[in-house]
């Protein structure tokens, strides 16, 4: 009893000698903003500058090779990753930057720097989850801490918008390879101003306001299970007191050749899932009955009560809502 | 010239010792045989997940499959979910001992298919998983089949 009691005393001892430990050792981890383009052209390099800041403690020691670890928060279809490249400049030198190898996590994580990244900061106020994190650290070290003054770094990010027109919110985090990411002083992260992209491909997409009719996943052929989702909540419609809401939507395959399933059958009635929001999942090759040999290139759709008096369309174009097939 | 039959025997034994270890080897390999895996049967889906969220309680038990003997046909239920392929065929393990993947060659003259598959134990009850992404790579599906009815 007493060697169990002795010995839950010596770990809490050491609990409470490593906390101060982790206070005395580390220095918090700030931005001044990020000077962000609001437009850009798809497939033609953006220039953006991101200002973490880096206040150490001058009653701290000295951290060794310390590498600055920098996100950049893209949807999917930028493939940031390849298609990014960061530098920086400060106070206590320049350099190069390059992606952080797979496999290699945030002291005392887990998870990798990507996947850390995003359960720290999240998507910001995007509303379509197609978004990913990409990390890069410098490829040189640092020792800081201790007399280290307050560091200021710009750290320049070149990057390619990718083939889709859009609008989103790019996200910037900073954060280092010795400090610990379960602190909140330890990491930041500031998201841009919403970032419209043009000259790709249409239908627009807007990541950052809420959609009447959006599909998850973003990207899909017709052999994927695709889910259409209705959200009658943010503007008053013709279906706010519809006790049924049913899908009516006509694909065209590559060759335009039409497969129309628009009534109020059972496999078109729409599942509520709150208040004025619907949603179906189809397999569009079975739903549509897709002949094999052809392929559906788009759907065009809107949402009908269970008399097929009251339909709702795209509010801007007055005509149904359009989702065109296709992967990153 | 004339053998003592005591040297013939010291001479023998050995021998023999070694030929029974190494029979008893040889035994021994046939007794770790792995017993070749047997998926003929029905089986049906009851977990689903599409990029990582469930999706089982949408999809219901939207997908079943009846597997002959190794080598000989699969069967698709009336499906309403996308499989790793969309008709009827014939199926093969990559090794029958020890299976990593299941090779799906549809009759519709579509291209075979091989994915690999996880074949655990819970509750008692064989079940196969696979993962697999028919439209987009993106997009990963993850189903978990349970035997209904097997000849195991």
């Amino acid at each position: 009893m007493k060697t169990i009691f002795n010995k839950q005393v010596g770990l809490r001892w050491k609990h409470a000698l490593g906390m101060g430990l982790i206070i005395l050792l580390t220095q918090c981890i700030g931005n001044s903003g990020v000077e962000q383009p609001l437009t850009g052209v798809s497939g033609e390099e953006v220039t953006i500058v991101f200002k973490p800041k880096i206040t150490p403690n001058p009653n701290a020691g000295v951290e060794a090779n310390v590498r600055l670890v920098v996100g950049f928060l893209a949807p999917k279809g930028w493939n940031a990753g390849a298609n990014t490249i960061m530098s920086y400049t400060s106070n206590m030198g320049n350099g190069t930057m390059s992606r952080v190898p797979a496999g290699r996590t945030p002291a005392q994580s887990s998870l990798e720097w990507p996947a850390a990244m995003m359960e720290k900061a999240g998507i910001g106020g995007n509303l379509i989850k197609d978004m990913e994190w990409v990390a890069f650290w410098t490829d040189q070290t640092y020792n800081i801490g201790g007399s280290s003054p307050v560091i200021d770094i710009n750290v320049t990010i070149k990057t390619i918008p990718g083939p889709q027109n859009m609008k989103v919110q790019l996200g910037y985090f900073v954060a280092s390879t010795t400090l610990h990411i379960n602190n909140a002083s330890q990491w930041s992260v500031v998201f841009g101003e919403p970032f419209e992209v043009t000259g790709g491909d249409d239908p627009f997409i807007d990541y950052t306001s809420p959609q009447l009719a959006a599909i998850d996943p973003l990207k899909n052929t017709d052999n994927d299970l695709i889910t259409i989702m209705f959200d009658g909540s943010i503007i008053p419609t013709s279906l706010d007191d519809a006790e049924e809401v049913f899908l009516c939507a006509t694909a065209y395959a590559e060759d335009d050749t039409p497969f129309e399933v628009c009534g109020q059958a059972a496999t078109s009635r729409m599942s509520n899932i709150g208040t004025r929001q619907w949603m179906i999942d189809l397999w569009p090759r079975k739903y549509f009955e897709v002949p094999e040999g052809a392929t559906l290139q788009r759907i065009e759709y809107s949402f009908t009560d269970s008399a097929g008096d009251s339909t709702v369309v795209d509010q801007g174009s007055g005509q149904p809502f359009i989702y065109v097939f296709g992967c990153d | 010239m004339k053998m003592n039959p005591r040297k013939i025997a010291t001479l023998l034994l050995p021998a023999l010792v070694m030929a029974m270890l190494l029979a008893g080897c040889k035994a021994e390999e046939f007794y770790f045989q792995e017993p070749a895996k047997d998926i003929s049967g029905n089986w049906r889906i009851i977990k689903a997940t599409r990029n990582g969220v469930d999706i089982t309680s949408r999809v219901g038990d939207a997908f079943g499959i009846t597997f002959g003997e190794n080598g000989t046909t699969y069967q698709l239920d009336d499906q309403s979910i996308p499989f790793i392929v969309a008709g009827n065929g014939t199926w093969a393990f990559d090794d029958p001992a020890y299976p990593f993947a299941i090779s799906f060659k549809p009759a519709n003259g579509s291209e075979e298919i091989t994915v690999p598959f996880l074949y655990p134990v819970s509750e008692g009850r064989r079940q196969i998983q696979f993962s697999f992404s028919p439209g987009c790579s993106t997009n990963v599906y993850e189903y978990l089949l349970e035997a209904t009815s097997t000849t195991e």
